[in-house]
């Protein structure tokens, strides 16, 4: 029944959104520095949110039906332009000097006989490129490509101690090649050991932190600690690799896709799980688990991402973002856990090149036979395909969940367009919408228009106020857009302030005041 | 005494002729049958790998176990079994 209570004045601050997406705990559960919803955007600044940018078609390889499945940066010293490898579904292999051209001139290193489907590993080493995909074992050294028809066919490999290290021949799923000591082309006949003999699993994939080669099966991690007599232990009983690709390294520390979700490398001792917070995404309901074989993870920034597919899609349509950066540090200097995002930019891999001045990460379409630039300068779009930035607070009671509350006015705090929704009382519909213009406005002094225009640059940051007239229990706050634009963010460094492209909007801070009133049925 | 896989003699390449060359002619013989007689005419008669290191091997393993056993990586299982049913199917009929 209705209660008459005394008018309160109130009002609720975000603290930022540093915790990022927490979709594991109940939505009435969230902390106030959590959000329900983070897609195609970045915590590029501590508790702030910004949309990302969009990807640049760089143009075709091969014909018109192929599909990137592999990407791969050859680096060649410092006189040599690094090379940007490509494996495509026709089962060829391109490379180009200068990727920063558009369209990209591609070269055929092979133009057909690998796998169509499988995507290719690839190794640097002895100043090549060694690649195989379960059918081939080749190298390619910028000009002359050779191939090995005795080496073991698998379909992943790894340096480890000075020696390759090849796993996923067909029929033998257990088994770890190692080749002669700085000779990748030379095997050894017996130099083979099988981890977990006939356990059932296969491995999946090959990593290393220097110290050890780890060998990943699906359910189990172990390690090679010798690499001439390959002694051997499990170091995880519980859970191993999904993906070759899965696994990637950033600063000092290795991730990789479990079947549980993503794991933390924890030494010789069973792999810390660190998404907790996105728990309910690894299930079969959402994930393509048939895929997760062929998830691909790159580190772009401060970010790592890994690209999965969706159920019912047949390349990725995801990537998970983790920010190790930006999590917690203790006193004892011991890193917490980082936030967690999503992305839907339209790539299956990437590798991140970079040359000179330029750094730029290097994508594989989804979508049709084209490579992009991601997160492209000055690009608001996917290849022409305008998308959606969501961000998507926890629902604020304002310290009192039982009252009703009038959201009188909110103040935000941000960059560029974007639209504010309200929803209340967890309910899925938008109660209230409004549109915000925080856009940067042209610095027009210089046309001589005394009096009427700029005086100087205009703010990168601003601030304005929404009059919702809301009323409800618990108010969920809602960033997003649809908006083709690309933004920029000013980077204050000492006297200097710089430009940095990014996406259209950011969002950086949210002031609801209002009133409490009594207890209602809203 | 048994030496690291790594150093003994036989590498991949080497296999990888025999297995060829018992392709075009076994010989009547397995290609099992084949490895062993390849390794013995190298003279590898004692040689050792350790297999410390393997948890279903013994300590020592004959360099021609250790090539046998991974002679699936060589060639696809279905062709082995192909040829040698026809060595044995011949060897059949010799006897009858």
């Amino acid at each position: 029944m209705p209660q008459v209570a005394d008018v309160k004045e109130v009002e609720v601050v975000t603290q930022g959104f540093q915790k990022g997406l927490n979709i594991q705990d109940a939505p009435n559960l969230l902390e106030n520095v959590e959000v329900r919803r983070a897609e195609n955007g970045l915590f590029d600044e501590r508790g702030g949110f910004s949309k990302r940018a969009g990807c640049q078609n760089m143009g075709t390889v091969g014909a018109a039906g192929d599909r990137i499945i592999s990407t791969y940066v050859f680096n060649r010293g410092d006189a040599v332009a690094p090379h940007l490898m490509v494996h495509t579904s026709a089962g060829a292999v391109y490379y180009t000097t200068d990727p920063t051209a558009n369209p990209i001139v591609w070269t055929p290193v092979v133009v057909s006989g690998f796998s169509i489907s499988q995507p290719m590993a690839w190794e640097t080493f002895n100043s090549k490129c060694y690649f195989c995909d379960g059918t081939h074992y080749s190298s390619w050294d910028g000009t002359t490509y050779a191939t090995y028809p005795s080496a073991p066919k698998g379909k992943y490999i790894r340096l480890y101690k000075d020696t390759m290290w090849v796993a996923g021949v067909f029929g033998l799923p257990d088994r770890i090649y190692s080749s002669n000591p700085g000779d990748a082309e030379t095997w050894p006949a017996a130099n083979w050991v099988d981890i977990r003999h006939g356990d059932g699993d296969v491995v999946r994939g090959l990593a290393s932190d220097g110290v050890y080669l780890i060998v990943g099966k699906r359910n189990t991690g172990t390690i090679i600690y010798d690499p001439a007599l390959f002694y051997n232990r499990v170091y995880d009983y519980e859970k191993g690799f999904e993906s070759h690709w899965g696994v990637i390294q950033h600063e000092s520390d290795i991730y990789y896709i479990t079947r549980r979700g993503v794991a933390k490398w924890a030494g010789d001792a069973p792999a810390d799980l660190i998404s907790y917070k996105i728990d309910p995404i690894f299930d079969p309901h959402i994930l393509n688990y048939n895929l997760l074989a062929t998830a691909w993870a790159y580190t772009y920034g401060q970010v790592i991402s890994w690209c999965v597919a969706e159920i019912g899609a047949a390349y990725p349509t995801m990537q998970i973002n983790y920010y190790p950066r930006l999590a917690e540090l203790t006193a004892l200097g011991i890193r917490g856990l980082g936030p967690w995002s999503v992305d839907r930019v339209p790539v299956a891999c990437a590798s991140v090149y970079r040359y000179q001045d330029k750094v730029r990460l290097y994508g594989g379409s989804t979508l049709a036979n084209k490579l992009y630039w991601v997160f492209a300068d000055g690009i608001g779009q996917d290849d022409g395909q305008t998308f959606t930035a969501i961000l998507e607070t926890a629902a604020f009671d304002f310290g009192a969940p039982l009252l009703t509350k009038y959201v009188r006015r909110m103040r935000i705090l941000g960059r560029g367009k974007f639209n504010v929704s309200i929803k209340r009382n967890f309910q899925n519909t938008l109660y209230r919408t409004a549109s915000v213009d925080l856009s940067q406005g042209t610095d027009m002094w210089n046309n001589n228009n005394w009096n009427s225009d700029n005086w100087g640059p205009d703010a990168n940051v601003k601030e304005t106020t929404v009059n919702p007239d809301a009323y409800g229990r618990f108010i969920t706050v809602v960033f997003y857009d649809a908006d083709p634009n690309a933004g920029s963010m000013t980077i204050p460094v000492g006297s200097r302030d710089y430009s940095r492209p990014t996406g259209q909007w950011s969002i950086l801070g949210c002031i609801l005041d209002g009133q409490l009133l009594g207890v209602r049925n809203t | 005494m048994a030496v690291a896989a790594n150093e003994i003699s036989v590498d991949r390449q080497n296999v990888t002729a025999w297995v060829e060359a018992w392709k075009e002619n076994p010989k009547g013989k397995t290609l099992e049958a084949y490895i062993r007689q390849e390794v013995k005419k190298l003279g590898l008669v004692d040689e050792m790998v350790d297999t410390t290191g393997h948890d279903s091997l013994e300590n020592e393993t004959h360099i021609a176990d250790m090539i046998v056993m991974d002679q699936d990586s060589y060639i696809p299982v279905e062709e082995r079994e192909k040829i040698e049913k026809k060595i044995a199917a011949s060897r059949r009929r010799k006897r009858s």
